[in-house]
């Protein structure tokens, strides 16, 4: 009985629901990829800013001396070069504000949220030993809300994979309607007096029928798959969400290099230091040595 | 929240679940700072208290730097216990951002949430008693510096 609910179920509405999962596939769609622009260009103004300062105090043989203290004021200079408006901000969130005071949402859904995410993570470039820079950026993405969602509680990553898996699912359902089509039909062969066959019009026509919607329901969903397909291999999410994150862990290794470098002449100095103070150890004691020798004999 | 793990280190939550204190900071402004820029004056009125997500700031009075405040730490709750005109001057020594909390959102949690609300106080009561305590050693080693010029 669940099962005949079904088929009456799907025979009525498969292409119909076939249908609608193609609009708010497409819709998702849409809204991921123009997201991911626009995460994109975020990140990438972001990365290039982080490269350029990072360069100019390349140039200055700039020393650091505290490397929390450093990551902080270094990203105060990029968060004031980044754009406030438009990037990743809603429209209604774009009225003029003053810049030196924003709210809690504003500040972590904005440029300063992801700059913050970076400071939070200053110790590890305390680190000698390289860190692993892939787990560092998925730490860093993991906190930043609007690379994590696509509206309001949806995740991006989701509805990504959920799109990419799409295609298969229009296909599966094109054959699970054909079945269901082919169901409903072939009982109908029982019905027809094959004596008289006039009289079985109607039974045939239902047996037509049922077998077009088989095959309608398996040619929808090849064309929704072709149509989803077409459109994942022209305009990939995953792509463009791949490439801000190879180009963030760059980043990322870039600063390291940079604090490590610029602390590395620190370090020299201070195991210089020690040598020296233990060479001066050495004379003094070889010094009183002598000193004692002199006033024994 | 990418803040928490800052926010969390402040004395001012702690036995605080972190919801709880995602509750309390959600309404929050936060204030950026550039060098030497002044977070408040002395004399200045006020009802907020700050905790510094990054940077540093120095208290000063009289000209003179009292202390400084690294990131993850807690000033101005003095204002808690109805002491609304600041006794310090205080300036961001690198840029510096900071979390507001308003006083009267802190006082409305005394009767929605009075547990939380009774372990802010608590935690505050904690915190003076630790600022007290070290006022005391240094008080204690002036004294005795000066008695050894004396």
């Amino acid at each position: 009985m669940f099962i005949d609910m079904i088929l009456n179920f799907f025979s009525n509405y498969l292409i119909e629901v076939m249908g609608g999962m193609l609009i708010i596939a497409l819709i998702a769609r849409f809204q991921a990829y123009r997201v991911s622009k626009r995460d994109k260009v975020y990140f990438f103004t972001l990365t290039r800013e982080i490269l350029v300062t990072i360069e100019k105090e390349k140039e200055q043989k700039s020393k650091i001396v505290n490397v929390e203290n450093y990551i902080s004021e270094l990203m105060g200079r990029v968060g004031k070069k980044i754009p406030n408006r438009a990037l990743r901000m809603d429209k209604r969130d774009q009225a003029e504000k003053k810049e030196t005071i924003l709210s809690l949402q504003d500040y972590v859904g904005g440029k300063s949220g992801f700059l913050t995410n970076i400071q939070s993570e200053a110790s590890v470039f305390h680190c000698q030993t390289p860190p692993n820079f892939t787990e560092l950026t998925h730490r860093l993405l993991g906190q930043d809300e609007k690379w994590n969602k696509l509206v309001g509680p949806i995740p991006i990553e989701g509805v990504s994979r959920m799109i990419d898996i799409l295609p298969g699912l229009f296909i599966v359902f094109g054959v699970f309607g054909t079945f269901v089509g082919i169901s409903m039909a072939l009982p109908e062969i029982a019905n027809i007096d094959f004596n008289n066959l006039e009289s079985s019009g109607s039974t045939l026509t239902k047996f037509v029928l049922n077998t077009t919607f088989a095959m309608k329901t398996s040619i929808a969903g090849i064309f929704f798959s072709v149509i989803l397909t077409m459109l994942n291999t022209f305009s990939p999410i995953k792509d463009v969400r791949g490439r801000i994150f190879k180009q963030i862990e760059t980043t990322m290794h870039a600063l390291w290099y940079h604090v490590q470098q610029s602390r590395e002449a620190e370090n020299k100095t201070e195991s210089n230091l020690d040598r020296l103070v233990s060479v001066l150890e050495k004379i003094y004691h070889i010094q009183s040595l002598d000193l004692k020798k002199d006033k024994a004999g | 929240m990418g803040l928490l793990h800052v926010i969390k280190s402040s004395p001012l939550f702690t036995e605080l679940y972190d919801d709880e204190i995602e509750e309390i900071i959600k309404n929050c402004n936060v204030r950026c700072l550039e060098a030497n820029e002044y977070l408040f004056q002395e004399n200045d009125a006020g009802d907020d208290l700050f905790i510094i997500l990054t940077g540093e700031l120095l208290i000063i009075k009289g000209g003179v730097v009292i202390t400084k405040f690294a990131k993850g730490e807690l000033l101005g709750e003095l204002v808690l216990i109805n002491d609304q005109q600041r006794t310090t001057s205080c300036t961001a020594n690198v840029y510096t951002e900071v979390l507001i909390l308003n006083n009267k959102m802190i006082f409305g949690f005394y009767a929605k949430k009075p547990r939380l609300f009774s372990i802010l106080m608590m935690n505050i009561a904690r915190m003076l008693a630790q600022r007290l305590k070290k006022t005391t050693i240094e008080m204690k080693n002036l004294t005795e510096q000066l008695k050894k010029v004396s």
